[in-house]
């Protein structure tokens, strides 16, 4: 288990390991002259572990080795990355093509704006995009999520202005900064009456829906808040799976832990009476192989490469009658 | 490379799947109903993660654990049988759960910060029930000692506690 803490008392941060029966197995500080304030952590699958917060005022994005810690000289011509105008980055997720993006918060002339990050697999270049809302009103992210296609979804503490009752609001944002009406554009989470809510964590369960935790609070007192927004397309809701990796602020997704299964093989006869001439598969879009046997065709499906925990592999067939049959069969892809 | 046959499929014309409207994007209506658990029993929700069963685990203030599940309800089956559970941290008390996660045998990971003033940080570990796991730490807790200015805010994937780092 790897957490990573950090703090502002210092501008110190670091990283602990713990043994699966939690003794320490190693623990680093680094950063204590570069003002680094990490505060979200996300590893990507490939051995390493990115970062988000503070590094002297900016918001930064850096990528370490999850070995030996080492920051990683393939992310940027220096790690961190100035992230642009945030002046901190809160929360971080990676989406299906193995982008960055991490949500944060600018403070200028008063203002307190949602941010939304977007830094390339080499960390060279990151742009930052406002989130909309209306005039004067204060945001505060909470997390986010990335959706198969980029947008990204941030979920926001937000409020028309000092001591005014806050509302949860779920934005989904195009990769080019625009609101992503199909996925509801602003959505406001109805609050009760009299009362002001807050999110503070997010969430991505298994068939890709954002969890937002927070508080409700109002004349009775504070009180625990939970919501589960789907945001997902039709398509997405047909697939059901993880989208890309979504992971989001404070927050782990549903376990990915799996051994992957290797070849899976679907066979597929015809109704009786008829033969099939012709059939084609598609996982995610992709055609998947399909043999033709004597009495049935088979359908070979790779699933090694799924980060997702089940995919689902869509046949076409045309009989002899000339129907076309179509069926969507779901396949797990953890043993 | 292994191969398995999973299933075979007979098609028939009447397999064809049927065409349903998607519902609109917003608040999960199956969950509680509007897509909104509020639980008047715990203190503010300050991390949260998706439990392997469609469930959700939230860790809140107070040093709290609540497990609901797919529907929104709590879960009876977790904790005390009212879906919330205090995971075991000695003498310490949570102000702040920072962070909380479930690895690959379902067991509850939480990160949270304790005696405020110092800020030292523990790491606390629940069955998949919400009863302590005292095969962890002292009796299901570990304190984790860093510069005493330093908070800890995050956990990266306890899961990997089981698998070990992997790359891919």
């Amino acid at each position: 288990m790897t957490g990573s803490v950090s703090g502002t008392g210092t501008g110190a941060s670091g990283r602990v390991r713990l043994s699966p029966s939690g003794e320490v197995v190693d623990a680093d500080a680094w950063g204590a002259d570069a003002r680094w304030g990490l505060r979200r952590t996300i590893l990507d699958g490939a051995g390493r572990f990115v970062s988000v917060g503070t590094v002297a005022g900016l918001g930064a994005i850096a990528r370490f080795s999850l070995s030996d810690l080492s920051l990683d000289p393939a992310w940027g011509l220096t790690a961190p990355v100035n992230a642009g105008p945030a002046t901190n980055l809160f929360h971080v997720a990676i989406g299906a093509g193995g982008e960055i993006v991490a949500d944060g918060q600018v403070t200028r002339d008063g203002r307190h704006d949602a941010v939304v990050v977007r830094a390339g697999t080499d960390g060279r270049r990151a742009d930052a995009t406002t989130v909309p809302a209306p005039a004067g009103e204060r945001q505060s992210p909470a997390g986010l999520m990335v959706h198969p296609d980029g947008v990204v979804s941030v979920a926001v503490g937000a409020a028309a202005g000092d001591g005014a009752p806050q509302q949860v609001v779920v934005a989904s944002l195009r990769p080019d900064g625009t609101l992503d009406t199909a996925r509801g554009g602003r959505m406001v989470v109805d609050v009760p009456d009299s009362e002001s809510e807050y999110p503070l964590a997010t969430a991505v369960d298994a068939q890709g829906r954002l969890l937002v935790a927070g508080a409700t609070e109002g004349p009775s007192g504070s009180r625990a808040m939970v919501a589960r927004v789907d945001l997902r397309l039709p398509d997405d809701r047909a697939d059901a799976g993880q989208p890309g990796a979504g992971a989001a602020g404070g927050a782990s997704a549903a376990p990915a832990a799996c051994a992957n299964r290797g070849t899976v093989r679907l066979r597929v006869r015809a109704p009786r009476g008829t033969r099939i001439v012709a059939a084609r598969a598609r996982v995610g879009g992709r055609a998947v192989p399909v043999r033709r046997g004597r009495r049935a065709w088979t359908v070979r499906v790779d699933v090694s490469a799924f980060s997702r925990p089940a995919v689902t592999v869509r046949v076409a067939l045309r009989t002899r009658d000339g129907r076309t049959l179509r069926r969507a069969h779901r396949v797990a892809t953890c043993r | 490379m292994r191969t398995k046959t999973l299933i075979s499929l007979a098609l028939a014309a009447a397999a064809v799947a049927p065409a349903t409207a998607p519902a609109a994007p917003g608040p999960d209506p199956s969950f509680s109903g509007d897509g909104v658990v509020r639980i008047p029993e715990l203190p503010r929700a300050t991390a949260v993660a998706a439990a392997p069963d469609g469930g959700v685990v939230v860790a809140t203030d107070l040093f709290r654990v609540a497990k609901l599940r797919a529907d929104g309800t709590l879960d009876p089956a977790f904790g005390g049988g009212d879906g919330i559970a205090e995971p075991a941290a000695g003498d310490a008390r949570f102000v702040d759960p920072s962070a909380v996660a479930i690895d690959a045998e379902g067991r509850i990971v939480v990160l949270g910060v304790h005696n405020p003033g110092t800020l030292e940080s523990v790491v606390s570990r629940l069955r998949p029930d919400g009863t302590p796991d005292t095969t962890f730490g002292e009796g299901g807790w570990t304190p984790v000692e860093f510069d005493p200015a330093i908070g800890p805010h995050d956990i990266a994937r306890a899961w990997r506690s089981s698998t070990g780092p992997r790359s891919s």
